[in-house]
Order: structure tokens, then sequence, then C-alpha cells
């Protein structure tokens, strides 16, 4: 006899009560033996069996309300993984890039992907759009030919290991973030500025 | 650990994230000439308040008016000239970086950017913070911003020293440290009269009311009333205090025998180091 968890799970994170932290509460067992579907053509699962297509969930503690992801068609899948795939090639022209000009128009094709990504960011996790964001801000605000080989592949890393990565929360972004700042970009340039008639 | 060591205060914190390039570099030059940061509960508390209460207002504008130009129009108007000089978080880059992008485009740019620091931005005070001293153990040390909704509703946690409770640890702070604040209230109580600013006046004030009464200490809602001394206290034993605010700072600085080292708000004035007193 064979049971799995629903889909529908939820974290407790209770702060500062450890025993409680990671208490998964599963809003039933689904039973998912032959026996049990051939009970009755009326009775149906409450939720799907495990797909092994489906992309790997995340637990999302109790109390913060899920992002609004639209549910996406295959059609919607398969383009968002085809620009994807984009974004990392241009991203590993980047890093091959060895002249400044070779650099420049690699930078300037990802910026285009990037903006391909943009559009997308309605079907995807808020994390997701929200690096989208800041990498085409950062990109922006970056003269391509001087990005160093480290920057380079700091950006490569982004998109590789984040953006196409498993789906997108805080530990992700901050990741993120974190591998930019390292690599002497300033993820905050958007929003960045002296405040001005002071002294 | 050992090598020379600097104090971070929220101004400098603040303007690590928020400030234009120049500034930026140049505290990082800085910095650079340390072997340790330093940093302290109460400037992580201050940081959260000031910085990430900004990126709360205005993504709440956003949200309200649904529109980036108004918004930007909104804060020039609303706020007090002084507090609209002093808002930290510039939005006009975002104009000139997305140059051409609509108002709904830069709309949403801007409210992601706003989330992403409201989210993110204690991360990065941790992370650029190379050790934060528990100080007074202010609830600020532990206290995050918790996200209820995406870009709608953030629970920021209390302001009130008063409500932190039991995690609030300023009371046994002002205990243990009965001795050292009995020597500064007698160095704030022998400055000139012209030389006491309203917080020096707040700070003799508090220190005289714990000093009879140690539990009234987090009643006083010091980390509001009088951060500027909190913040002093913590840094004590560290020789250099960096900050872009000096005003109530030299006073400390001069009483806790700490090179006091300024960073002016325009970026093309090279940092001001005032001596330490050590020998005076």
């Amino acid at each position: 006899m064979s049971y799995s968890y629903s889909t529908d799970v939820n974290v407790t994170d209770v702060e500062g009560d450890a025993s409680k932290r990671s208490q998964v509460h599963a809003v039933g067992f689904a039973k998912n033996t032959k026996v049990q579907e051939e009970r009755s053509s009326s009775y149906d699962l409450a939720y799907g069996k495990s797909d092994p297509e489906e992309p790997p969930m995340k637990l999302v503690p109790r109390g913060v309300r899920g992002p609004a992801v639209p549910s996406q068609s295959q059609g919607a899948r398969d383009f968002s993984r085809r620009v994807l795939q984009k974004a990392t090639e241009s991203a590993s022209e980047l890093v091959a890039a060895s002249d400044p000009v070779a650099k420049a128009n690699a930078g300037f094709d990802l910026l285009e992907t990037l903006e391909a990504l943009w559009a997308l960011r309605q079907l995807r996790e808020p994390d997701w759009g929200d690096l989208v964001n800041i990498l085409q801000t950062v990109l922006s605000a970056t003269d391509l030919e001087a990005l160093s080989a480290a920057q380079c592949t700091a950006v490569k890393r982004v998109i590789c290991d984040e953006l196409a990565g498993v789906p997108m929360d805080g530990e992700e972004m901050s990741r993120a973030l974190d591998i930019l700042h390292s690599a002497g970009f300033d993820p905050w340039v958007g929003i960045s500025g002296d405040p001005s008639g002071q002294e | 650990m050992t090598g020379k060591a600097v104090f971070l205060d929220t101004s400098i914190q603040i303007a690590q994230v928020i400030h234009g390039p120049e500034t930026k570099r140049r505290i990082s030059d800085r910095i650079s000439n340390y072997d340790i940061t330093v940093s302290s509960s109460v400037v992580r508390q201050e940081f959260k308040r000031r910085l990430l209460g900004e990126a709360l207002y205005l993504l709440r504008q956003l949200n309200k008016h649904q529109s980036f130009a108004r918004v930007m129009r909104h804060v020039t108007d609303i706020l007090p000239p002084q507090n609209a000089r002093k808002k930290q978080i510039c939005l006009d880059i975002l104009l000139t970086i997305h140059e051409g992008a609509s108002d709904v485009e830069l709309t949403e740019r801007c409210r992601r950017y706003l989330r992403t620091l409201l989210t993110q931005g204690l991360n990065t005070f941790d992370a650029e913070t190379g050790h934060i001293l528990r100080g007074v153990g202010c609830a600020g040390l532990t206290c995050g911003v918790v996200e209820k909704s995406p870009y709608e509703r953030y629970d920021m946690g209390s302001k009130l020293c008063s409500k932190a409770g039991s995690i609030c640890g300023v009371v046994q702070f002002m205990r243990q440290n009965a001795d050292a604040l009995r020597v500064l209230l007698r160095h704030l109580q022998a400055m000139e009269g012209s030389e006491k600013t309203i917080e020096i006046q707040r700070a003799e004030q508090f220190l005289q009311n714990v000093l009879d009464d140690p539990e009234s200490a987090s009643k006083l809602e010091p980390c509001l009333k009088v951060g500027d001394l909190l913040i002093a206290l913590e840094s004590r034993g560290i020789p250099v205090f960096y900050t872009m605010n000096p005003k109530e700072s030299k006073h400390f600085c001069r009483f806790l025998k700490q090179e006091m080292v300024v960073r002016p708000v325009n970026p093309e004035l090279e940092d001001q180091v005032e001596p330490n007193y050590t020998d005076s």
C-alpha cells in the first residue's frame, strides 16, 4: 500500500519554537492504491498523484499568501524555457567575449533576451520577476565594454543558477544579490542617489 | 580576532545601500583601511526603521496611486521640503536607466525594487557588516520584515522598546553599565549649555532616569528617542566611529576617546577625520 502527501502542504514556522518549525501539516493522505481508485467511479483523489514532469515544489510558510502565479500552458512553459536557454547562451557568449566590442555586443544581446524574460514575469513567482528587473537595471546602468571577467561570470551564474534554476524565493534572491555584489555590481543602483540640497 | 576596527553608524549603513556611486566608492575605500567592520543591534534596528520604513512608504504610495510619476510628484508636494530633500531612496535614477519606459512599466519596476529592498535589505546589512555587536540587545537584532503578501502587506514589527517584551535587553544593559553611565552623565552635565542639542539634553535626562530606576529604561523608548546615545554606548571599545551625522556623535566620541570619521553628504568632499581624544 502506498501513500503520498497532498500537494497542498504548509510548514508552520513558529518563531522561537524549533520543535514546531518544520512540522508539516498535510491536509490529508491520499491513498493511491488501485483498490481505492476502483472503489467507485465517482470517487476521485483530492489531489493529483506525484508527477515526474512537475517542477520541484517549495514548501511555503503558513501565513504567507502564496504568490499569484497563473498556471502556465505547456506552450508558455516551452517558450519560457527557450527564452531562458537563449539567456544562458547569451551569458556564455558574454563570458567568452575577448575584446570590449564583442563584450558589449554579447551584453546587448543579453539585454534583449532579458527584455523577453521581463515580458514573461507575470507567469513566474515574484522573486523571479524581481531578479530580472534588477539584472536588467544593473546591466543597463553599466558600460558593457568595461565589464570585468568576474562580472561576466557573475551574470552567467545568476542566470544559469538562479533564474533558470528551481522556482525562486528569498533564498535564491539573496544568493543572486550576493553574487552580483561580490563581483562589483551595485544591485541597488536603480534606487540609489545622493540626497540633494544638503550639506 | 585582531586588527584595527571601525564602527559603522546607521547613516553609513544606509548610504552603502542607496547613496550614489561616488559616495559608495568613498565609503568602500575608507572601510578597506580597517581589518574589522563592526555595527550593532540599535544600528540594525534604525536601518530597518528608517530605510525599510521609507521603502514601505513608497511602495504603499505606488499601490495607492498606481503611477510612478504621480508618486514622484506626491512625495515632492506633500512631504515637508526638508524631509523631501532628506529622502533616502532615490527614484529618479530609474527614470534615467530605463529611459523611454512608460509610467506603467516604471511603476512596476519600482514596486519590484522596493519589494526586494524590503525582503532583502536586512540580509544585505548582515552580509556587509563583519560583526554585529549585541550591545543593548535591541529587539531589532532578531526581528526582520515579514512579508504577509508580496508587494502589499509587510510586518515591520513594533518601533517601541516598551512593546518588545523580554527580547529587548536595554534594562539589563543599563544595569550592567551603571558605572560608565554615571561618568557619561557627568560628562554631559559639564557641557556648555550652548553645545547641548535637543538629543543631548534628552540623553542627559534619559541617563538620569535610568540611573534612578533602571527598570524604566524600555518604557522610555530609548531606541526612538536617544538612539545616538545607545549606539555610542554600543560602540564603546571600537577605536573609530564612522558616520555621516556628526552632530551628536562628536560629543559621544570625545567621551569614548574614539576617532570620529565623518563622510560628508556631498560626494565630492573627502572624509573628515576628527582626532581621538586619548591624550586630552
